[in-house]
């Protein structure tokens, strides 16, 4: 959903934690700042966060440790019924 | 007449084109955003609303409405505003995964993009108002209205507390007016810097609860407006209003208050006309009698005709806010949208009507563009 608006389904950046690597690629692409951090300076409480095949269940992401080659997959918090 | 009628809906946008008698579109796009504003700014260029629930809201960008850009920078407000608890307590209910039960004042949605010759607007919710001078690159807070001192005491409508209506006066640059659900209508005539509440006359319960306005920008001081008590004009700028509902149908509200009920407004101020859809009262939400129909007046609200040429009988939904457009000339087009996915045309100034589209999501928005 998020590509559908940017045109963007991939990036790439650096960092030791998803926090560095957000921040990273926030500064390349301002615009996308907006859609991860509420006014408040947290990540919206709605996005979920995959490091390669695992879940990422903390109660705060931006700590999730990356190493180079770690894939990070960004998805809606959904529930249905 | 309109080249595209832009279409926001609760999943996605279409572009509506003329197509001999019909009218047709190339599909759903920003699909999954919420696409709630559109106007065409002082470039040429549309910019349209967007919001998520997961993403937040944006502004974004198109020549063609075909590829739609995003501006780096929304209206957004600044860390440690503090919210207003009724619009919070709203919001959450309607959240149950809690992401916006806070104290923190959040834009949560963009209710009403406007343009005059110089500056892109954006009235929000929670309620407040937002300015760009660089065709959105940047969006200032208007602090007069956003920090008001009454702003303790407005109250939440059930779409929460929206700044949905936006006014500007072509002669006097200094002077516009916004509609808040549900703390009325303010107007500044300093630019912004200072505000006063305009809705002496209107009928109030908790709050003044306008649903809709509209007027000339040419002869800004005349303002039609669609209140959830009433239907109202004001020949003053806003200091007093007058219910003008000779010949409109009306509604029982559920504390048995009896008025013209309804949302959208809108006026082709070359013929003066002034187009309305009232509502079968706050607790129906849907046409009386299940009969749609769209009501114009031409000399001011002294009378109403009612317009009901190809528009169904068996109608059991509502037309919210911004779900209606005009186009501005003397032969003119008129489109509203339907929260059961329709839209419905007209190209003859509201005497006959065709249903434009069917099967869309909820109709939030309708702007036309020439």
């Amino acid at each position: 959903m998020l590509a559908n608006l940017t045109g963007v389904s991939e990036a790439t950046g650096e960092g030791a934690t998803l926090g560095d690597v957000l921040q990273d690629i926030i500064a390349r692409a301002p615009g996308l700042k907006t859609h991860f951090f509420d006014e408040a300076g947290n990540v919206r409480r709605h996005i979920r966060f995959i490091k390669n095949e695992e879940f990422w269940r903390t109660a705060d992401p931006l700590a999730m440790p990356l190493s180079p080659g770690d894939r990070v997959t960004v998805i809606n918090s959904v529930s249905g019924g | 007449m309109a080249d595209v009628v832009f279409v926001g809906t609760g999943k996605g946008a279409v572009a509506l084109r003329r197509n001999g008698r019909g009218w047709t579109h190339d599909g759903l796009e920003l699909q999954g955003w919420l696409v709630t504003a559109a106007t065409q700014g002082p470039d040429g260029r549309y910019y349209i609303g967007v919001t998520s629930d997961v993403y937040g809201c944006t502004v974004v960008v198109t020549d063609d409405f075909k590829t739609y850009t995003p501006l780096e920078n929304g209206p957004r407000y600044e860390e440690g505003e503090r919210g207003n608890d009724m619009h919070n307590r709203l919001m959450g209910a309607m959240d149950p995964m809690g992401a916006k039960q806070a104290t923190q004042r959040y834009v949560d949605q963009i209710w009403k993009l406007h343009s005059d010759s110089k500056r892109l607007y954006a009235g929000v919710s929670e309620a407040g108002l937002f300015v760009s001078n660089d065709l959105g690159q940047s969006w200032q807070p208007v602090k007069g209205l956003n920090d008001h001192p009454s702003r303790d005491n407005w109250n939440a409508g059930f779409g929460g507390l929206c700044c949905h209506s936006i006014l500007t006066d072509d002669v006097n640059a200094d002077r516009l007016w916004v509609g808040i659900s549900a703390a009325g209508v303010f107007r500044t005539d300093d630019g912004g810097t200072s505000w006063v509440s305009a809705n002496e006359g209107v009928s109030s319960d908790e709050g003044y609860c306008v649903h809709g306005l509209a007027h000339d920008p040419q002869n800004a001081g005349v303002i039609y407006r669609q209140d959830h008590r009433g239907f109202y004009r004001s020949d003053d700028g806003g200091d007093h209003w007058v219910l003008i509902e000779d010949g409109l149908p009306i509604a029982e509200l559920t504390d048995k208050h009896k008025c013209v009920f309804g949302f959208p407004v809108v006026m082709n101020v070359e013929t003066d006309s002034v187009f309305a859809i009232p509502l079968a009262g706050d607790n129906f939400r849907f046409p009386k009698d299940g009969e749609l129909a769209v009501f114009r007046t031409r000399n001011k609200g002294k009378s109403w005709e009612r317009l009901d040429n190809g528009l169904p009988t068996e109608f059991y939904t509502s037309i919210l806010r911004g779900a209606m457009a005009i186009d501005q000339g003397p032969a003119f087009g008129v489109y509203f949208g339907t929260s059961a996915g329709q839209v419905y045309a007209s190209t003859d100034g509201g005497d006959t009507w065709r249903e434009a589209v069917q099967g869309l999501p909820k109709v939030l928005c309708v702007e036309s563009f020439h």
